[in-house]
């Protein structure tokens, strides 16, 4: 483990303080005229899906892959189909 | 002569550090997989593969501000961009995944007023993370392939061995 334990102290209090700046920043949006409209605003209780709790956790699960997979399938799609478009583009303006 | 493991190359120690993590990040974006009071107590652990994952690209994130100025690729640059937004994305869920709190607090005997606006917060980004992980796992997919057919070609050197 040496490569995580290295000067680990000092780097995860650095890591940390950048964190809760970034926190204490992001927190100050609670103070917004939109977090005020939406903290007024009645909210209306979930229903809870028709089917059982094993169903609902396979489903929770599925869900959190598909949407983790689909974007990033997508992503090496359009990034391969670049770069075979820049390399025809390539060859054809050397040709 | 000592056997080497993967705690010997970085770049080992970073897949399997990050295979740790992406399994933490999986239950713990799934509530009602764990139910409540787990997706709780192990948001916060999964602060700690969060920090590793961060300690171990430190190199990366020392030198980034320079490099994105002056030698970045488009692709690095847009890696780079990329993974401030997931970073301060992460820490919003982070942040009203505490203030929403419904199971740990209380626990630890600390009242807390849950707001809507921290609790629509934190639903609708905490879903957005996952189309942004995808992304991020999509930018660095080479890297993972190849380490991937590293790590299965030494276990099944060590199999026949």
């Amino acid at each position: 483990m040496k490569y995580v334990t290295k000067h680990w102290k000092v780097r995860s209090v650095i890591i940390m303080s950048v964190s809760l700046v970034v926190c204490a920043i992001l927190w100050t949006l609670s103070l917004s005229e939109w977090a005020a409209e939406m903290n007024s605003a009645v909210t209306q209780a979930h229903d809870k899906p028709d089917i059982s709790a094993i169903a609902l956790g396979l489903v929770s699960l599925l869900k959190v892959t598909l949407m983790i997979l689909i974007p990033g399938g997508l992503t090496l799609a359009i990034t391969s189909l670049y770069k075979k478009l820049t390399l025809m583009i390539k060859t054809t303006s050397k040709g | 002569m000592s056997k080497k493991t993967w705690k010997d190359s970085l770049e080992k120690t970073r897949y399997v550090m990050d295979a740790w993590l992406l399994i933490g990040f999986i239950l713990v974006c799934a509530p009602n997989t764990t139910g409540i009071v787990l997706h709780e107590w192990l948001s916060l652990v999964f602060i700690v593969p969060l920090i590793i994952h961060m300690l171990l690209h430190w190199d990366w994130m020392k030198t980034l501000p320079n490099k994105f100025i002056h030698n970045f690729s488009s692709k690095s640059r847009f890696n780079a961009i990329w993974d401030v937004f997931f970073f301060v994305a992460m820490m919003m869920v982070i942040l009203s995944g505490f203030l929403v709190s419904v199971a740990m607090f209380p626990q630890l005997g600390i009242p807390l007023e849950v707001k809507p606006f921290w609790s629509e917060i934190h639903h609708s980004i905490g879903n957005i993370l996952l189309p942004i992980l995808g992304i991020h796992l999509a930018l660095h997919w080479q890297w993972i392939k190849s380490m991937t057919q590293k790590m299965m070609a030494k276990a099944n050197q060590r199999k026949e061995s």
